[in-house]
C-alpha cells in the first residue's frame, strides 16, 4: 500500500537531488535541469496532498507549476542562446566577470 | 451575478488589457516608442483613476467572490498598495521614454512587459491566497527578468538578468515549498482559512505551518534583497538600464512587503515573535553590510542600489517590532515606503535622464560642478539625496522618525541604534555627490546635459515638490491635506486587513 | 491535523536538509567528469562509426521554435481539465475557456507579427 508518506518521501528525495542539482552543476543548461526537478518535486507534493485530502485544488495548483515553470524555462534558454553567443561557452564561471 | 464588483477589479483589468494591447501594437512599424508610451500612459492613468474612486473609505471586499472564489480581495490596503505601484509604473514610462528613444532599445516591447509586471505586482497585493500569490511573483519577476536583459547586445544586461533569473527562480521554488507545507497542515492556501485555523490549534499542531511561512519569509528576504541574500541585487540592479533599476528598486520592493504584511498580519497573528528573533539578526546585519557596500562604490547607480539595501534595513526594524506594536509599526513600514518610492524614484530618474543623452557612465566624478551648469537640476537632485538621507524637513525624515520611535517603544533599542548609526554613514555617502555638485568647478560640462526641458524634468519636479511638502507641508498651511492625511489613509489600510 | 500528515511532511524537511549536506560534505558522491572517448562519441543507434560531431551548431531558428512550442504545447494541460467537466459547467465554462484561449492567440498573433516564425 503506498501511503502519503512514500509520496512525500520521494518529493523529499527529489528536492534534494535538484538543490544538490543547483549546488554543484557547472553547466547552465544542468543548472535549469535541476530547477525543473525541483518544480516537479513540489508537484508531487502537492498531488499527493491533494488526494490525501479529496481537496482538487492541490492538484490544479501542480497544473499552474507545470505553466509557470514552462515560461521561466522559456525566459531562461532565450537568455542562454544570447549568452551562449556572445561568450561561446555554457560555463556557470563564464557569468563572474561581473564581480566587484 | 453582481454588476457593481467590477469596479474593484478595474484597476487590475485595464492594466492587463494595456499589456495584451501594447503586446499587440509593438510589433507594428507604425508605431514608434513614443506613441507606445502614450498608449501605455493611458492604460496607467485609467488603473490609477479607478484605484482613486475608493480611496479614503475603509473597505474590504472580495469582488465576485464564487468566480474567484475568495482569491482575490479589494480592501483600502490593497487600494494603497495599488496606488503607489501604479505611480511607479506611470513615473517609469514618463521619465524612462526619454532613455528608451535615446539609447537603442528599440523595441516598443518594453512598455508592455512594464505593463505585464505591474499586473503582477497588483496582483501580489490583492491576493488573498498563497498561490494565487506565487503566480502573481512570478507574473511580475518573469517580465523583469526579461526587461533587465532587454537591451541583448551589452554583456552586463544579459549577465545580470541571468542571475536574477537563476536566484530568482530557486527563490520561488522555496515559496513552493514552503506553500506545500501549510498546505500539507492546514488543508487550504487561503490565507483566511490558515488564519482561523492557526488561532483554533495548539502551537505543537502548527510546526509544519511555521516551517512553511519560514519558507515563504526567506523568500520574502531574498526578494527585498535583506541580508545573506542580498547579491544578486547589486548586479541586477546594476546590469539593468536606469529606469528600470528604478521600477524595481522602488515599486517591486512595494509589492513584495504588501503581500508580506498581509501575510504576517493576518495569518501569522500568533508567529509572529518567533520570526522576531530571526529578523532581528537580519536587520542588523543588512544595515551593516549595506552601508559598507555602498561606502566604497565610485558609480552612483551602484551606490544607490547598495543604499537600497540598508532601506531595506530600516524597514525591517520595524517589520521585527511588529510583533509588539502591530498597528503602528506597520503604519510607520506603509508610510516609509512611500517615502523611500518617492525618493528613490526620483534619484534614479534624475540619473537615468542625465545619462541618456550620451553615454555618460555616471559616475560621482561625472556630476562634479553640477550646479554650476544646471542649478534647478542639482537642487533637485539634493531634495532626492536629502530624503534618502532622512534630513528634517523632508518625508525621508519623518518616516525614518516613525520607525525609530517604534523600535524605541517595542524595546528594540539596540536596533534603533543601529539605525541612527546607518543614518549618519548614509550621510557620508550622499553628501558626497552634494558636496561635487555645489562645491567644484567645471565648465567643461556645457552641452553633454539635457536642458530643463520637456516632460521627464516636470515629473521629477514633482516628485521633490512632493518630498518637501510631505516633509513641513502640515506646518506652512494647517488646513491643506499633508502628511497627517497619508498616515490616517495608512492606518485605514491597515483595519481593513481585519475586517474580511 | 493528522499524525500521518505530519509524519510524511517532516520527512520532506528532514530530507531537504540532511540530503544535500550529505552530499556537499562527502564530495566524492558528485559528478566526476571522466574525459572518456566513447562518452563523448554521438549516439546514433547501434551504429558504430557516426559521421561528424554532434556538438556542432546549428541555427538559432531551431531553439526559437522549440521554445515558441514548449510555452504554447504547455497551455493544453488546463484544456484537458476543462474538457472533463465542460457539460456540468454549461456557457460559462465555454465562454471562461475561450477568454483563456483568446489570450493564447493574442500571443500567437504577437509572434507572428514580430516574424519569430519566418524562415531566413
Amino acid at each position: 500500500m503506498i501511503t502519503l508518506t512514500h509520496y512525500l518521501t520521494l518529493t523529499g528525495i527529489l528536492f534534494s537531488l535538484g538543490i544538490v542539482g543547483v549546488l554543484r552543476r557547472k553547466n547552465l543548461l544542468m543548472l535549469f535541469f535541476s530547477t525543473e526537478i525541483l518544480l516537479n518535486a513540489v508537484n508531487i507534493g502537492f498531488a499527493a496532498v491533494s488526494k490525501y485530502y479529496g481537496d482538487l485544488s492541490g492538484q490544479i495548483f501542480s497544473f499552474f507549476i507545470i505553466a509557470i515553470a514552462a515560461s521561466e524555462v522559456a525566459v531562461g534558454l532565450g537568455l542562454l542562446v544570447l549568452w551562449y553567443k556572445r561568450s561561446g561557452t555554457i560555463d556557470l564561471d563564464s557569468l563572474q566577470m561581473m564581480k566587484g | 451575478m453582481k454588476y457593481d464588483d467590477i469596479i474593484y477589479l478595474l484597476p487590475l483589468l485595464s492594466i492587463g488589457v494595456g499589456a495584451i494591447v501594447l503586446m499587440l501594437l509593438s510589433p507594428i512599424k507604425k508605431f514608434s516608442i513614443d506613441k507606445l508610451s502614450w498608449v501605455a500612459l493611458f492604460f496607467l492613468i485609467v488603473s490609477f483613476a479607478t484605484n482613486a474612486l475608493n480611496f479614503g473609505m475603509v473597505y474590504s471586499i472580495a469582488p465576485y467572490a464564487h468566480l474567484f472564489s475568495y482569491m482575490l480581495v479589494s480592501d483600502t490596503f490593497s487600494g494603497y498598495f495599488n496606488s503607489i505601484i501604479i505611480a511607479g509604473g506611470i513615473v517609469t514610462v514618463l521619465v524612462g521614454t526619454h532613455y528608451f528613444d535615446k539609447s537603442n532599445m528599440l523595441r516598443g516591447e518594453v512598455f508592455s512587459l512594464l505593463l505585464f509586471a505591474v499586473f503582477g505586482m497588483l496582483l501580489l497585493v490583492q491576493s488573498n491566497e498563497l498561490f494565487t500569490s506565487f503566480i502573481a511573483l512570478e507574473i511580475a519577476s518573469i517580465s523583469l527578468y526579461v526587461l533587465i536583459g532587454f537591451q541583448k547586445n551589452n554583456v552586463r544586461r544579459i549577465e545580470g538578468s541571468f542571475r536574477y533569473l537563476i536566484l530568482g527562480s530557486m527563490a520561488s521554488i522555496m515559496f513552493l515549498l514552503g506553500v506545500t507545507l501549510i498546505y500539507a497542515g492546514t488543508k487550504s492556501t487561503n490565507i483566511l482559512n490558515i488564519a482561523s485555523y492557526l488561532s483554533s490549534h495548539k502551537t505543537e499542531d502548527m510546526t509544519l505551518t511555521i516551517v512553511g511561512g519560514t519558507l515563504i519569509l526567506i523568500t520574502f528576504l531574498f526578494k527585498i534583497a535583506a541580508f545573506p541574500f542580498q547579491n544578486w541585487s547589486m548586479d541586477a540592479y546594476e546590469g539593468a538600464p536606469l529606469p528600470i533599476t528604478a521600477f524595481m528598486a522602488s515599486t517591486f520592493k512595494v509589492a513584495i512587503f504588501g503581500f508580506i504584511l498581509r501575510f504576517v498580519l493576518v495569518d501569522f497573528h500568533e508567529l509572529k515573535n518567533i520570526w522576531s528573533d530571526i529578523l532581528f539578526y537580519v536587520a542588523i546585519l543588512t544595515m551593516i553590510y549595506g552601508s559598507f557596500l555602498a561606502i566604497f562604490q565610485t558609480s552612483l547607480k551602484r551606490m544607490l542600489a547598495a543604499s537600497s539595501i540598508v532601506h531595506t534595513g530600516y524597514l525591517l526594524i520595524a517589520f521585527v517590532s511588529i510583533g509588539s506594536i502591530g498597528e503602528s509599526a506597520a503604519t510607520s513600514i506603509i508610510f516609509y515606503l512611500i517615502a523611500y518610492f518617492l525618493s528613490s524614484m526620483g534619484a534614479f530618474g534624475m540619473l537615468s535622464y542625465i545619462a541618456s543623452s550620451d553615454h555618460l557612465r555616471v559616475t560621482y566624478e561625472d556630476f562634479r560642478g553640477f550646479s554650476h551648469v544646471r542649478p534647478y537640476m542639482a537642487a533637485m537632485m539634493s531634495i532626492f539625496l536629502l530624503s534618502l538621507a532622512g534630513i528634517p524637513s523632508t518625508i525621508g525624515f519623518i518616516g525614518k522618525f516613525y520607525i525609530f520611535i517604534g523600535a524605541i517603544e517595542s524595546g528594540y533599542t539596540i536596533l534603533a541604534i543601529v539605525g541612527i548609526l546607518a543614518t549618519f554613514v548614509s550621510v557620508y555617502y550622499y553628501f558626497k555627490l552634494i558636496a561635487l555638485m555645489y562645491f567644484y568647478p567645471s565648465p567643461e560640462m556645457k552641452g553633454k546635459i539635457p536642458p530643463l526641458r520637456g516632460i521627464p524634468p516636470l515629473v521629477i519636479g514633482i516628485m521633490a515638490i512632493l518630498i518637501i511638502w510631505g516633509g513641513i507641508g502640515n506646518t506652512l498651511v494647517s488646513y491643506f491635506p499633508g502628511i497627517d492625511f497619508l498616515i490616517d489613509t495608512a492606518k485605514f489600510a491597515y483595519q481593513s486587513l481585519f475586517m474580511g | 491535523m493528522s499524525s500521518q500528515v505530519f509524519l510524511a511532511s517532516s520527512i520532506i524537511v528532514v530530507l531537504v536538509i540532511a540530503i544535500p549536506i550529505l552530499f556537499l560534505a562527502t564530495g566524492k558522491l558528485g559528478p566526476k567528469n571522466k574525459k572518456q572517448k566513447e562518452k563523448n562519441i554521438s549516439y546514433e543507434s547501434g551504429v558504430t562509426k557516426s559521421i561528424g560531431n554532434s556538438n556542432n551548431p546549428f541555427s538559432v531558428k531551431f531553439y526559437l521554435v522549440a521554445l515558441l512550442f514548449v510555452l504554447f504545447d504547455v497551455e493544453i494541460i488546463f484544456m484537458f481539465p476543462w474538457a472533463v467537466d465542460v457539460r456540468e459547467l454549461g456557457w460559462f465554462g465555454i465562454v471562461e475557456m475561450f477568454t483563456f484561449m483568446a489570450l493564447l492567440l493574442a500571443g500567437l498573433i504577437y509572434v507572428y507579427k514580430a516574424k519569430a516564425l519566418t524562415w531566413q
